[in-house]
C-alpha cells in the first residue's frame, strides 16, 4: 500500500499536503480508492465553499459504493480538480496525484494535528 | 471442504489460469443481460407479469395451472423496465424513486455498465410508461434523467441499447 512519507492523513481516509501559498491540497488515500475500487463517478465542492471539520463535501462512487469525502480541517475551497470528475478512473491509478480539492486553512497549523504516515500506515493495518 | 484446505485448492484453481470473478462482476453480467435477481428485482408476493416474466406465462393455452385464476382477473398495475441514466451525477442504485409520466416507481437494481459506459438499472415501473420515455431519478439530493429501455442492454459485450 502506497503512503507517501510527506503527506498528512486523516482517519477518514483523505490525504493533505500543504503547498507553498498556504492552502492545502486534499485527496482521497491509495487504500481507500483500493477499498472503493473501480471509480465510476466524483463529485466536487463548489469553489468558495466554506467547510467546518468533517463536513460532507465530495462524492466518490465506485461500482461497489458510493462513498463521501470529508473535509478533514476547515477552510474555503480555493480551488478543484474538475479534469477528475470526467477521468474518475484516474484516482485509481494514482490516488496521489489525483488531487480532488484545495482548501485555504480556516487554522494555518491544522495540519499539525493530523496522522503522519506512520500513523496512518498503522491504522489502515488494524 | 475443511477450511483449513481452502487457500490450496484456491491457489491451485489461479494457478491453472482460472480468473477470479466476485459477485460484483457477476451482478453487472446479470444487470447487462436484464436478468432479475431473486429477492431483489422480484420475490413472491410480484406476479410475474411485474416482474418482466410474461413470457414465461401462456395465458393463452385452454390448459388451466396453478396460479393462472389470479393471473387473469387482475392485469398487471406495473413492469420491469430497464432505465439508462442520461446525466452526469452519480449511478442509479436500488431503492432510489423514479418519477414518471404516469406516477412514481423505484429502482429495484442498478450499478455502472462496461459495456455501455453509463449507469443502468431495472425499476418497477407504474404500467403504460412506454420505452424511449425520460424519467428522472431521485439521486442523492438530485433529480437525473434516465430514459426508459426494453432489457436487456447487452449481449456477448455489445451494447444493444444506447
Amino acid at each position: 500500500m502506497n503512503v507517501p512519507k510527506d503527506l498528512k492523513y486523516a482517519d477518514s481516509h483523505e490525504w493533505m499536503r500543504a503547498e507553498p501559498d498556504g492552502t492545502v491540497t486534499i485527496g482521497i488515500t491509495d487504500h481507500a480508492q483500493e477499498a472503493l475500487g473501480d471509480l465510476v463517478f466524483i463529485e466536487l465542492p463548489a469553489v468558495g465553499r466554506k467547510l467546518k471539520v468533517g463536513e460532507a463535501c465530495a462524492v466518490v462512487e465506485s461500482v461497489k459504493a458510493a462513498s463521501d469525502v470529508y473535509a478533514p480541517i476547515a477552510g474555503e475551497v480555493a480551488a478543484v480538480n474538475t479534469p477528475v470528475t470526467s477521468a474518475p478512473e484516474s484516482v485509481n491509478e494514482d490516488a496521489y496525484a489525483a488531487w480532488l480539492f484545495r482548501l485555504k486553512p480556516l487554522d494555518a497549523g491544522a495540519l499539525d494535528s493530523m496522522l503522519d504516515a506512520a500513523a496512518y500506515e498503522k491504522l489502515i493495518a488494524e | 471442504m475443511p477450511a483449513a484446505r481452502a487457500q490450496a485448492v484456491w491457489d491451485a484453481l489461479a494457478a491453472a489460469g482460472v480468473k477470479p470473478a466476485g459477485l460484483g462482476a457477476r451482478d453487472t453480467l446479470r444487470l447487462e443481460a436484464g436478468m432479475n435477481l431473486y429477492g431483489q428485482d422480484m420475490d413472491e408476493t410480484v406476479s410475474p407479469l411485474c416482474a418482466g416474466l410474461a413470457w414465461t406465462v401462456d395465458l393463452a393455452s385452454p390448459r388451466d395451472f396453478v396460479g393462472k385464476a389470479a393471473l387473469v382477473a387482475s392485469p398487471p398495475k406495473e413492469q420491469l423496465a430497464g432505465l439508462i441514466l442520461q446525466d452526469a451525477g452519480g449511478v442509479l442504485r436500488a431503492h432510489q424513486k423514479v418519477h414518471t409520466s404516469r406516477g412514481d416507481g423505484e429502482i429495484t437494481s442498478g450499478t455502472f455498465s462496461p459495456t455501455l459506459a453509463k449507469s443502468i438499472a431495472l425499476a418497477r415501473l407504474p404500467a403504460g410508461v412506454p420505452a424511449g420515455e425520460v424519467v428522472s431519478v431521485a439521486v442523492r439530493d438530485k433529480r437525473l434523467a434516465a430514459r426508459v429501455v426494453k432489457p436487456p442492454f447487452a449481449r456477448n459485450g455489445k451494447a444493444l441499447v444506447n
